[in-house]
């Protein structure tokens, strides 16, 4: 069966569609933080063999023209749309449309009583074709998040960002972690020079001392807090005073910055 | 790790074949919302990432009587910075055991795990409603809310859902087992949300009656506002001050004579049993 519109159509789900599905997502997320990284079997495990997602519900969107597949969506018959994804590089919002339309149908047709669908927040595309169909924005899962092993975690994003640490540093931090659960280093080392980025838990001697407590560093790591609000707030102690600047800086470097996505089956 | 409470002393460890039975069970009761709690063999067992050493369980008298799910994920913290991951997926403790600390213990003892320390992941995350992180995922493990950049959308499709709550609360007030009183009363309500179906709602001493797109009947009390102005209402834990919010900022408009409005606010909660998320 397929349906259509300008330039695109839509067809059901084809066995052997999946690795093209995959690459819409991927070209789709892959660039977002808050993205994990998807095999094949993943997928299929995710969105083929969820329990309320039968084939009928895999919508998905051709160019009519050479019947290459440039988006779709998974709709659940829970009246979860799991998945929603487009080529960026065709025209989204004949897409988004096409596909959102032949997915009420499809969960009308199931029975469902109502639609929930994700999209990035600076998706365009998916937000005013939403705003067109009538959809109302509505709270998102809430994701919470807690550091296991601050070393590995100060080496991933010391070594993301390393060239910069070692034009601007030639310092070793010291950063005290107050208030942290049993498995937690309460100590953790970080040595910034010239030519090296060193994370340890072995003593050396540093040159700036950092305390701060547990959740106030997740806060400023995972970026929702500035280095500079938590030594305001007294959360974030720096010995010398005169290393403050380093210290604020140095956080500062080292923060997440992206805010992270996640499509509705990641939290389902 | 062993733990004393009132019940008993119950104790942590990893997961083992023998305890499937025990885990489908707590988890079945916990999550009914989410295909009525039959996802456990999809969700975990078939996982792709599916690792038993980290899923942890809690033993009372041989019995399961809690569990937390983790699962192993390679998790983009930028587009350019990946780290190894912990998804902290399904909690459950089984009702007659909440509140003495079995989550808690769960949490702690998967952190001093074995397979914990061989994975060596750097971060856990976890989808969780806020109430329950504050009271137990930041204090015990240190979690903290992320900010996102995911939007949410909803839509309508049809008043199914509010036709069997109407029904369930229905039941609850004929066999006597609803707390609040009903007086005697008889009051037509006419939703008009934008965008979806028009929704009467006729509410009286026996319950709540139902029926959509109704065009031919005059209704006492008539609300008109937008999807998102009702879905504030769907979420709101308290109904009239969110209603008088709405109503302020012109986001709602509720017509009708005085003495249905007072009827109206009187019996509001009636709405909020039929109309609310859970």
């Amino acid at each position: 069966m397929s349906t259509d519109f300008e330039s695109y159509a839509i067809r059901d789900f084809r066995d052997g569609d999946e690795a093209e599905l995959l690459q819409i997502f991927e070209r789709a997320y892959a660039n977002l933080g808050g993205y994990t990284h998807r095999t094949l079997e993943y997928w299929r495990w995710c969105l083929l063999q969820r329990p309320d997602v039968e084939k009928s519900g895999i919508i998905i969107s051709v160019e009519k023209s050479n019947g290459v597949i440039v988006g779709y969506a998974v709709a659940g018959k829970s009246g979860n749309l799991w998945e929603l994804a487009y080529d960026p590089l065709k025209d989204g919002k004949e897409i988004v449309a096409l596909v959102l339309r032949k997915a009420e149908d499809y969960l009308q047709s199931v029975g469902a009583s109502s639609i929930n669908l994700s999209a990035p927040q600076m998706d365009r595309v998916v937000s005013e074709v939403c705003r067109d169909f009538g959809y109302a924005i509505t709270p998102s899962p809430q994701m919470f998040c807690a550091v296991l092993n601050y070393s590995t975690l100060f080496a991933s994003l010391s070594n993301n960002v390393s060239t910069n640490l070692k034009t601007r540093f030639s310092d070793t931090f010291l950063i005290k972690i107050e208030q942290a659960p049993l498995w937690i280093d309460h100590e953790i080392f970080v040595e910034v020079n010239r030519n090296n980025v060193r994370v340890s838990c072995e003593p050396c001697k540093p040159t700036v001392s950092l305390k701060i407590d547990n959740v106030s560093l997740s806060s400023i790591l995972f970026g929702n807090i500035s280095p500079l609000s938590a030594f305001l707030r007294l959360k974030l102690k720096v010995k010398p005073v005169s290393k403050v600047l380093t210290a604020l800086s140095f956080l500062s470097q080292l923060q997440v910055k992206d805010k992270w996505s996640f499509p509705l089956s990641e939290y389902g | 790790m062993n733990v004393m409470s009132d019940k008993g002393t119950f104790f942590c460890r990893t997961f083992e074949e023998k305890d499937e039975a025990g885990v489908k069970k707590i988890v079945e009761k916990a999550f009914p919302q989410f295909l009525g709690g039959q996802f456990w063999n999809w969700k975990y067992k078939c996982n792709p990432n599916f690792d038993p050493s980290l899923i942890m369980i809690a033993e009372m008298d041989g019995k399961v009587v809690g569990c937390n799910h983790w699962l192993l994920r390679n998790f983009m913290l930028s587009p350019s910075l990946e780290t190894r991951a912990i998804l902290g997926g399904d909690l459950a403790v089984c009702p007659e055991c909440r509140g003495k600390g079995v989550g808690s213990a769960l949490l702690r003892s998967q952190r001093a795990s074995k397979a914990m320390k061989d994975l060596n992941p750097s971060i856990a995350y976890t989808f969780a409603v806020p109430q329950l992180a504050s009271q137990l995922h930041s204090p015990v493990a240190g979690y903290v809310p992320i900010r996102v950049n995911t939007t949410s959308y909803f839509k309508i499709l049809n008043w199914q859902m509010v036709a069997e709550r109407a029904a369930l609360l229905n039941e609850r007030i004929a066999s006597g087992k609803c707390t609040k009183k009903l007086g005697k009363f008889n009051l037509k309500v006419l939703l008009r949300i934008s965008n979806t179906p028009s929704l009467s709602l006729i509410l009286s001493e026996n319950g709540v009656y139902v029926r959509e797109n109704v065009v031919d009947e005059k209704p006492n009390v008539t609300i008109t506002g937008s999807l998102s102005a009702f879905q504030e209402l769907r979420h709101s834990k308290n109904i009239k001050r969110t209603i008088i919010i709405a109503l302020l900022k012109s986001k709602l408009r509720i017509v009708g004579k005085p003495k249905y409005l007072i009827a109206l606010q009187k019996n509001v909660w009636l709405l909020q049993e039929v109309l609310g998320k859970k």
